[in-house]
C-alpha cells in the first residue's frame, strides 16, 4: 500500500439555515447572511475539488429541520452533482436535524453518494484508479432525532489493511442520550479505526491526533453568536500506519465574535453614548488589526487564505461606573437599539466590515471595591457564599433553576431546542446568577446609602 | 465612654447644677418623684446628640439649654461636650490636643439607636414604645437585633421589591404566555406556527407538484384529447346538417344522369352552343337587311345602280381619297396663284414708270436699262472722284478769290507810300553846332566875365536844348511811318506772286478731274449735261431700279412654272373623273374652269364612300353566310353548306332546338357537378379529410370523402335527427370544456403554488420572526431570572442571618433573659416575620414557645430588657447604660436578679440607675458592686455618697 488517501471531513451544514444577524441588514449583505450557508457548503465542495480529494465525508446535519426547503435540496443535489463529475465520491450519515426516519427528502442524490442506513453499521470500501482498495468507510445514520444507541460499539473492520474511517454524529458525551452516547475511551477502544470523522459539535475540535484520530469539522458558517470563530472543513491526509495530517480549511464568510467592552476599565470613563460608542469602535478597531484565529491546534490547508469578509459581533458593554445610574440604568434596551444602529452605520461598510448583531448592556452602577466588600462584610461574605453554593451545589442549583421561570427550560447539549422556551445552559446560568448577586450587592448598598 | 462631670443649666427644674466626679461604673440617682429623674435622663439622651426641637420629655428653659460634660474616652481621654439650646454638641479635648467628634464619642451610633438601647425607662420596655412612629418600628428592630439587622431589615424590602418587579414581568412562575412576556411569546407561538407551516411546505411542494404532474401530464391532456375527438364530431355533424341537402340533391342527379341516352348525350356534346347560334341568326338578318338598303341608296344617288361605277370608284379609290385631301389644298393653290399674277403685272408697270421718270431720253424701256453698265463702275470709285474735283474746285475758287484780294491791296499800298513825307536827316548835326556855340559863348563870358556874355550863353544853351528835343520827337515819328509803309509793300508783293502759281496749278488738276468724270458719265450712258455733283445721285438711282427690275423678271418665270404644274395635277384628275364619267372638260385653260372640277371631284368622294358601304355590308352578309355554313356543317344536318343562303334560317332554327335539348341536360349535369364541386370544396380540405378519415372507404378512390360523407348521412335519417344529435355533441363538449377550464384553472393555481412553495422566503421570514421575537424575548427573561435568582439570594442570605442572629445575638439575650426570669424561660427566639419586633421565647420547663403577647407584662418587659442589655454589650465601645425606674413592675426577686445584671454591665458600661424607690436603693446597695449615690431634689444634686442612707430620706417623704 503506502498509497495517501485524502479527503475532505465536513457535518453540520446546516443547509439554508440563514444567519440569525438578518436584524435590519438590508440589500446585498442581508442577501450574504441569508446565502451564508450555501455558500460555505459550495466552498466545502470547492475544496474537495481543489485538494483532488478522493471523496468527501458529511457527517450528519446536512439539512437543518427548522429550515427545509426545495431551494436546499436543489442546492445539494447541484453540488454533489459536481463531485460526481469530477468523480469523487460522497458518502453521508444522517443526523438529529436530517434523521432518516424524519421524511424522506425528495432530493435525487447523483450516483457518487453513499448515504447510510440507520437501521446498522455500514462499510462502504473506495478503491483507488488502479483498482486497489484505499479506503473503508463505516458509518451508521440516525433513525429519530434523538439517537440513543451505542453505535460506536459495532464499528468493527474486517481488518486493519485499509484506511479505516467511522462516521459518528455524536455529542461525544457519554451522558447525552439523545446524541449517540459515547466517550473518547469508547472511541479509542474501536483501535482498527483510523479516524473517526464526527458530527454534531460545531465548534472544531481535533478531539485526538493519534490512532485511532477524533475530529469534529464544526460548522462550516457560524449562524449566530453561539457559533464564534472561523467556519470550515478539515483535508485529512492519512497514509495507513505512517501518518495522519489534518489541516483545515477556512469556508465560512463571516466570523462570529462576542466582545466584552467594559466602562471601568476605559481609560476615561464615558459620559454619554457618543462615548460609548467611541469606546466600542476603539475595540473594533483592535479587531481588524489582529488576524482571526484559527481554531486551536489548527493549521490552514496549503491553499488557503484566512481572510475573512466580516465579523458579526455581539457586543456586551460590561462595568460599573456612574455611566450606568446617570445614562444607562432603565433604558438598557433603548441605548442597545440606538448603539446597534450607530455601529451598524460606522462599521458595516469596510473591508472586513464588522456587522453588528447586538449590543447587550450589563452596566452597573458603581460599587466600592467589590471585592474587598465580599470579603470583609459579613453580609456580602454570606452572600456570596449563597452565590458559590447555588452555582456549584447541585441541590441548591436545581432550586435556583427552579426559579428562573418556565421560560428558560435546561440545555445541556447546544442542538436542545424547545419551541417555547430560551435554552439555559450552564454559561448562561452561571451570567445570570452572577448578575443576581451583583443586583443584591446594588441593592443593599443602596439600603445602607439611603439611611 | 464614660461622664466624668456634668454641667446643667436653664434645662427643666435645673439651674446651674453641677455633678463632679461621676463614677465611671455604677451611679445611682435617687430621687422623689418630679425631682427631675426624667429630666436627667433627657440630659443623658441627647448628651452626644444635641437636643431635637420636639421631642418627648424635652423640659422647658428660661434662655436656652446650657449643658456641658467632661467625658472620658475609652482610652481615658478626657473630652469636654458642650451643648447650647438645640445647636449640635461642641467637642473639645481637655488638656490634650487630640480631636474627637461627639459621634465618635459615642461610637457612630445613631440618636434613635442610643435612645433605645441605652436610656431605658419603662417605655422603652414596651413591645413598642410610645411615640415610636413607623418607620422609627423598623429601625426598633434593627437596633434591637444589632448591625447586621439593618440590612436584614432591607432584605425584606428588597426581597419583597425584587418579588413584585419579577412578578411584573412574568408572573409568579415566569411563563411564557403571561404578563410582560405576553406580547413576545404569543410573537413566537406564530413564528415558530409559520416555521412549521413553512417546513410542511417541502412536503406540500412535492405532492403539489406531483399533482400538478398529473393534471399536465394526464388529466388535462385527456380532457384535450377527447374534447378534440367531440369537436372533430362536432364539425361533421355541422358539415352534415349544412350540406346533407345538398348532398341528397345531389344523389337524385347522379341517378338521372346515369341514364344511358342522358349519358351517351352528355358525351358528345355539341361543339356550338346555343347562344352562339342565336348570335349567327341575329347577325345574318342585320347584314342582309343593311345590304338591301344601302344597295337602294347607292342606286338611288348615281341614278340607277352601275356596277361599273361602283368597281370603279372602288377601284380608284385610293386617288380619289389622295384628292379628298388635296381638294382644299388646290383651291388655296388657285387662288394664289389668281392673286400673283395681278400682282405681278401691276409690279411691271410701276418698274416702267420710275424707268421713265429717271430718264425720259431711255425710250426703249427695259432695253435702255439693260445697256447701262452699272458692273464697270465701282461706286467707291465714282464717290472719291466726285469728291476730289468738288474739293480740288474749292481749292481753286479760294485761291483765286485771295489773288484778287492781294493784288487790290498792293495797288493801295503804293498809292499811299507815294502820299507819305521823307523824314529829316541834319537835324542832329545843327543841334550840337547850337550848343557848341552856346557853351563857347558862355565859357567866353566865363572867362571874361562878362556877366552879359555868361547869361547870354546860359540862354543860348538853354534855347538849343530846347530846340533839339522839340525838333528831335517831330522827326522820330516821320522816319517810323516811312519805313512801315515800304514793308508792307513789299510782302504783298511776294504774296500775289505766289498765289498766281496756286490759281494755275488747281486749273490744271482739275482739267484732269473733269475728263475722267466725263467718262463714267459716258459709261453711265447719262446725257452730257449731266452735273458732275447728281452723277452718284444717278449712279445709285440707275443701280436700285436695275435690282427690281431683275427680281421682277425672275418672279415672272417662276409664277409661270407654278402654273403649269398645277394645269398639269388638275389635267390628272380631270382624266380619271372624265373616265368615270362624273367630268366633262370645258374647252380653254383648265385654271380659269377649275371650280367645275373640284365639284366634280367631291361628287366622286360621296359615291364612293358610298360604294364602300354597300361593298362592307356586303362582305359582312357574306362572312355570316360562311358562318351559318360552318355550324350545320357541323351538326351534319345537312351534306353541307346550304345552295341557298336563304335556308340558312331554317336550317339554323332545327340546330337550335336540338341545342336547347342538350342544354337542359347539360344544365343538370351542370347543376349535378357544382353540388359535387361545392361538396368536395366544403369536405375535401386538410380538415375535412381528418374529420371523415373514420369513415374513409376500404377502396379509397380519389374523391373519398363523399363517400365517407355518404356513409356518415346514412346514419341519419332526417337532417332534424343531425341537429338533434349536434346539439347532443354540444352540451356534452361544454361539460368537457369546463372540465378542462377546471382543470386549467387549477393547474394554473399549482403552478403559483409551486413557484411560491419552491421560495425559502416564508421559512425565513418565519426564522427571523422567530429570532426576533427570542432576541426582544431574551432580556426580559433575563431580568425575570436575574430578579428571581436574586429574590432567592435575598431569601437565603435572611434565613442565614436569622440563623447567626439566633447564634450569637440571641443567644446572650437568651442567657440574660433567663437569668431575669431564674430560669423560668431559656431562649429568645427571632421574629418568625423579620420585618418585626415579635420574639418569641422558650420556656424553661416545658419548652414550650410562647409568642410576646403570650407573655405577662413584667416577663415582656424582661425580655426586653434582656435583649437589650445584650445589644449593648455588643456595641463597642461601650457608652453609658441610664435606666429610668424600669423596674418598678418587677417583683422583688426578679429585681435582685435584673440588679445583679445591672451590677455585671457596669463591669464594661458606666450605667445610670435613676430610682425614686427604696427598695432598689436598698437592692442596689447590697453585695457586689456598690455604686456611687446622688440625691436629687427638686433639681438639686447632693451628693456623691458611697452609702444609699444619704439619699434614702429623700424617698421616704
Amino acid at each position: 500500500m503506502g498509497r495517501k488517501v485524502r479527503f475532505i471531513h465536513s457535518a453540520d451544514i446546516h443547509l439554508g439555515s440563514p444567519l440569525k444577524a438578518l436584524g435590519t441588514a438590508s440589500g446585498f449583505l442581508r442577501q450574504k447572511l441569508m446565502d451564508a450557508s450555501y455558500t460555505a457548503f459550495a466552498r466545502v465542495v470547492d475544496a474537495a475539488l481543489r485538494y483532488e480529494a478522493d471523496f468527501v465525508l458529511l457527517s450528519g446535519d446536512i439539512y437543518d429541520s427548522e429550515v427545509r426547503s426545495v431551494s436546499a435540496n436543489q442546492f445539494l443535489s447541484e453540488q454533489l452533482r459536481r463531485l460526481e463529475k469530477a468523480g469523487v465520491p460522497v458518502f453521508i450519515i444522517h443526523g438529529n436535524h436530517d434523521p432518516i426516519g424524519d421524511s424522506r427528502e425528495y432530493v435525487r442524490l447523483p450516483g457518487n453518494v453513499t448515504v447510510f442506513g440507520h437501521e446498522q453499521v455500514e462499510v462502504r470500501e473506495v478503491f483507488n484508479k488502479d483498482g486497489y482498495l484505499v479506503a473503508r468507510v463505516l458509518g451508521q445514520s440516525y433513525r429519530n432525532v434523538s439517537e440513543s444507541r451505542k453505535m460506536y460499539q459495532t464499528f468493527t473492520p474486517p481488518d486493519d489493511n485499509a484506511v479505516n474511517i467511522g462516521m459518528l454524529h455524536t455529542g461525544l458525551n457519554p451522558a447525552a442520550n439523545a446524541y449517540v452516547p459515547c466517550s473518547l475511551e469508547d472511541l479509542k477502544s474501536r483501535e482498527t479505526i483510523d479516524y473517526w470523522a464526527l458530527g454534531h459539535i460545531h465548534r472544531t475540535s481535533i478531539i485526538s491526533r493519534e490512532k485511532p484520530a477524533v475530529a469534529f469539522p464544526g460548522i462550516p458558517q457560524g449562524r449566530d453568536a453561539g457559533e464564534p470563530g472561523w467556519g470550515g472543513c478539515l483535508l485529512v491526509e492519512v497514509e495507513k500506519g505512517k501518518s495522519l495530517e489534518i489541516s483545515f480549511v477556512p469556508t465560512a464568510s463571516f466570523i462570529w465574535l462576542t466582545q466584552e467592552v467594559c466602562i471601568s476599565e476605559a481609560a476615561e470613563p464615558p459620559v454619554n453614548v457618543d462615548d460609548l460608542v467611541e469606546l466600542i469602535a476603539a475595540k473594533a478597531r483592535q479587531l481588524l488589526n489582529a488576524k482571526p484565529e484559527l481554531p486551536e491546534s489548527l493549521v490552514p490547508a496549503a491553499l488557503e487564505k484566512t481572510e475573512v469578509e466580516g465579523y458579526l459581533v455581539r457586543w456586551v458593554v460590561t462595568g460599573r461606573g456612574t455611566l450606568h445610574d446617570e445614562l444607562i440604568a432603565g433604558r438598557e434596551e433603548e441605548i442597545a437599539r440606538a448603539l446597534e444602529a450607530r455601529l451598524r452605520q460606522l462599521l458595516g461598510s469596510g473591508s472586513p466590515f464588522i456587522w453588528t448583531e447586538r449590543v447587550q448592556i450589563r452596566t452597573g452602577r458603581p460599587i466600592p471595591d467589590l471585592a474587598m466588600l465580599l470579603e470583609r462584610d459579613r453580609i456580602f461574605r454570606t452572600l456570596n457564599e449563597i452565590y458559590h453554593d447555588l452555582m456549584h451545589d447541585p441541590a441548591k442549583r436545581k432550586q435556583a433553576l427552579s426559579v428562573v421561570g418556565s421560560v428558560w427550560f435546561q440545555s445541556k447539549d447546544h442542538e436542545d431546542v424547545r419551541r417555547d422556551a430560551l435554552p439555559l445552559d450552564d454559561g448562561k446560568f452561571k451570567e445570570l446568577l452572577l448578575r443576581a448577586r451583583d443586583l443584591v450587592v446594588e441593592k443593599i448598598i443602596e439600603g445602607r446609602d439611603g439611611e | 465612654m464614660k461622664i466624668r462631670r456634668l454641667h446643667l443649666n436653664d434645662f427643666g427644674v435645673f439651674r446651674n447644677e453641677t455633678l463632679e466626679d461621676i463614677d465611671s461604673s455604677l451611679v445611682v440617682v435617687a430621687g422623689p418623684n418630679r425631682a427631675g429623674k426624667s429630666t436627667f435622663m433627657t440630659v443623658l439622651r441627647y448628651l452626644g446628640y444635641g437636643f431635637p426641637r420636639k421631642g418627648r420629655g424635652l423640659p422647658f428653659c428660661v434662655r436656652q439649654y446650657e449643658v456641658e460634660a467632661d467625658v472620658e474616652a475609652n482610652d481615658g481621654m478626657l473630652f469636654n461636650i458642650r451643648l447650647q439650646g438645640h445647636s449640635k454638641p461642641v467637642v473639645s479635648p481637655v488638656n490634650h490636643d487630640r480631636e474627637m467628634t461627639a459621634e465618635q464619642l459615642f461610637g457612630e451610633l445613631d440618636a434613635f439607636a442610643y435612645r433605645q438601647l441605652f436610656t431605658i425607662s419603662l417605655d422603652e420596655l414596651r413591645r413598642l414604645p410610645e411615640g415610636v412612629d413607623k418607620r422609627e418600628q423598623d429601625n426598633l428592630q434593627v437596633i434591637l437585633l444589632g448591625g447586621g439587622w439593618s440590612d436584614a431589615l432591607h432584605l425584606e424590602k428588597i426581597r419583597q421589591q425584587l418579588d413584585k418587579e419579577a412578578t411584573d414581568i412574568g408572573g409568579k412562575y415566569g411563563k411564557i404566555d403571561v404578563k410582560q412576556f405576553k406580547p413576545y411569546g404569543q410573537k413566537l407561538e406564530e413564528a415558530l406556527a409559520a416555521r412549521d407551516e413553512a417546513n410542511s411546505q417541502l412536503e406540500t411542494y412535492y405532492e403539489k407538484v406531483a399533482e400538478l404532474q398529473k393534471l399536465s401530464g394526464e388529466v388535462i391532456p385527456g380532457f384535450e384529447e377527447e374534447l378534440e375527438k367531440l369537436k372533430g364530431q362536432l364539425n361533421r355533424l355541422a358539415l352534415l346538417t349544412e350540406y346533407l341537402e345538398q348532398y341528397d340533391r345531389m344523389v337524385v342527379l347522379k341517378q338521372e344522369l346515369e341514364q344511358p341516352a342522358t349519358a351517351e348525350m352528355l358525351h358528345n356534346p355539341p361543339a356550338v352552343t346555343i347562344d352562339r347560334v342565336k348570335s349567327v341568326q341575329k347577325e345574318y338578318e342585320t347584314a342582309v337587311k343593311d345590304y338591301q338598303e344601302l344597295e337602294r341608296e347607292f342606286a338611288g344617288r348615281t341614278g340607277g345602280l352601275k356596277d361599273d361605277l361602283k368597281d370603279g370608284l372602288l377601284a380608284a379609290g385610293d386617288v380619289l381619297d389622295a384628292f379628298a385631301a388635296k381638294l382644299s389644298g388646290w383651291k388655296v393653290t388657285l387662288e394664289n396663284l389668281r392673286l400673283q399674277k395681278a400682282r405681278h403685272d401691276s409690279e411691271g408697270k410701276e418698274l416702267t414708270r420710275d424707268l421713265q421718270r429717271l430718264n425720259a431720253e431711255w425710250k426703249e424701256g427695259f432695253a435702255a436699262l439693260a445697256a447701262v453698265r452699272v458692273d464697270k463702275v465701282s461706286e467707291s470709285r465714282l464717290q472719291q472722284y466726285v469728291e476730289d474735283y468738288q474739293e480740288t474746285l474749292q481749292k481753286y475758287r479760294q485761291a483765286d478769290r485771295e489773288l484778287a484780294q492781294t493784288a487790290g491791296e498792293l495797288r493801295h499800298k503804293e498809292q499811299e507810300l507815294a502820299k507819305q513825307t521823307r523824314p529829316d536827316d541834319g537835324l542832329q548835326k545843327r543841334s550840337l553846332l547850337l550848343f557848341a556855340g552856346s557853351l563857347l559863348v558862355l565859357l567866353a563870358g566865363v572867362i571874361v566875365d562878362l556877366p552879359a556874355a555868361i547869361v547870354a550863353g546860359i540862354l543860348a544853351l538853354m534855347g538849343t536844348v530846347v530846340y533839339f528835343v522839340t525838333k528831335n520827337s517831330r522827326e522820330t515819328e516821320v522816319r517810323n511811318v516811312y519805313h512801315s509803309l515800304t514793308g508792307e509793300l513789299q510782302n504783298l508783293k511776294t504774296k500775289h506772286q505766289t498765289l498766281q502759281a496756286a490759281v494755275s496749278r488747281l486749273r490744271e488738276e482739275m482739267t484732269e478731274q473733269e475728263r475722267m468724270l466725263d467718262e463714267i458719265r459716258q459709261q453711265l450712258n447719262l446725257p452730257v449735261a449731266t452735273p458732275y455733283r447728281q452723277l452718284l445721285d444717278f449712279y445709285y438711282k440707275i443701280s436700285e431700279l436695275k435690282k427690281r427690275y431683275d427680281r421682277w423678271v425672275d418672279s415672272g418665270r417662276q409664277l409661270e412654272e407654278q402654273e403649269t404644274a398645277y394645269r398639269q395635277v388638275l389635267a390628272e384628275a380631270a382624266a380619271l373623273l372624265q373616265q368615270l364619267g362624273l367630268y366633262h372638260p370645258e374647252s380653254g385653260d383648265i385654271l380659269v374652269h377649275a371650280e367645275k372640277l373640284f365639284l366634280a371631284v367631291e361628287q366622286a368622294l360621296d359615291y364612293l364612300q358610298l360604294a364602300r358601304r354597300l361593298h362592307e355590308a356586303e362582305r359582312r352578309k357574306q362572312d355570316v353566310e360562311r358562318e351559318i355554313g360552318k355550324i350545320l356543317a357541323r351538326h351534319r344536318l345537312d351534306s353541307g353548306e346550304p345552295e341557298d343562303p336563304a335556308l340558312a334560317a331554317d336550317m339554323l332554327q332545327r340546330v337550335m332546338e336540338r341545342l336547347e335539348n342538350y342544354e337542359q341536360l347539360k344544365d343538370r349535369y351542370d347543376r349535378y357537378q357544382n353540388l359535387y364541386r361545392a361538396l368536395m370544396t366544403a369536405l375535401d380540405t386538410t380538415a375535412g379529410r381528418r374529420l371523415f378519415r373514420a369513415y374513409k372507404p376500404e377502396t379509397a378512390a380519389e374523391n373519398w370523402i363523399i363517400e365517407a360523407f355518404g356513409s356518415l348521412r346514412e346514419t341519419f335519417a332526417s337532417k332534424k335527427e343531425v341537429e338533434k344529435e349536434y346539439a347532443a355533441v354540444e352540451r356534452e363538449m361544454a361539460e368537457l370544456d369546463r372540465l378542462l377550464e377546471e382543470a386549467r384553472a387549477k393547474k394554473t393555481t399549482l403552478e403559483n403554488e409551486v413557484a411560491e412553495l419552491r421560495s425559502e422566503k416564508r421559512i425565513k421570514q418565519a426564522l427571523q420572526k422567530m429570532e426576533e421575537a427570542r432576541k426582544e424575548l431574551e432580556p426580559l427573561a433575563e431580568d425575570y431570572a436575574v430578579k428571581r435568582l436574586a429574590q432567592l439570594m435575598v431569601s437565603q442570605l435572611q434565613e442565614r442571618l436569622l440563623q447567626s442572629t439566633e447564634g450569637s445575638l440571641l443567644h446572650a439575650a437568651s442567657e440574660t433573659f433567663s437569668r431575669i426570669t431564674g430560669g423560668e424561660y431559656r431562649h429568645v427566639l427571632p421574629p418568625e416575620d423579620l420585618g418585626s419586633i415579635d420574639f418569641s421565647v422558650q420556656t424553661g420547663g416545658s419548652r414550650q414557645k410562647l409568642g410576646v403577647e403570650a407573655l405577662s407584662r413584667a416577663t415582656k418587659e424582661q425580655l426586653f430588657l434582656a435583649v437589650r442589655l445584650s445589644r449593648i454589650k455588643e456595641i463597642d465601645p461601650p457608652l453609658p447604660v441610664v435606666f429610668d425606674d424600669s423596674f418598678v413592675n418587677f417583683d422583688p426577686k426578679h429585681v435582685a436578679q435584673v440588679v445583679e445584671a445591672v451590677k455585671k454591665l457596669s463591669e464594661t458600661h458606666q450605667v445610670f440607675v435613676l430610682t425614686c424607690h427604696p427598695q432598689l436603693l436598698e437592692a442596689m446597695q447590697a453585695g457586689g458592686i456598690s455604686p456611687q449615690f446622688w440625691g436629687l431634689d427638686r433639681g438639686r444634686f447632693h451628693g456623691p455618697y458611697a452609702d444609699a442612707a444619704h439619699v434614702l430620706p429623700l424617698l421616704s417623704v
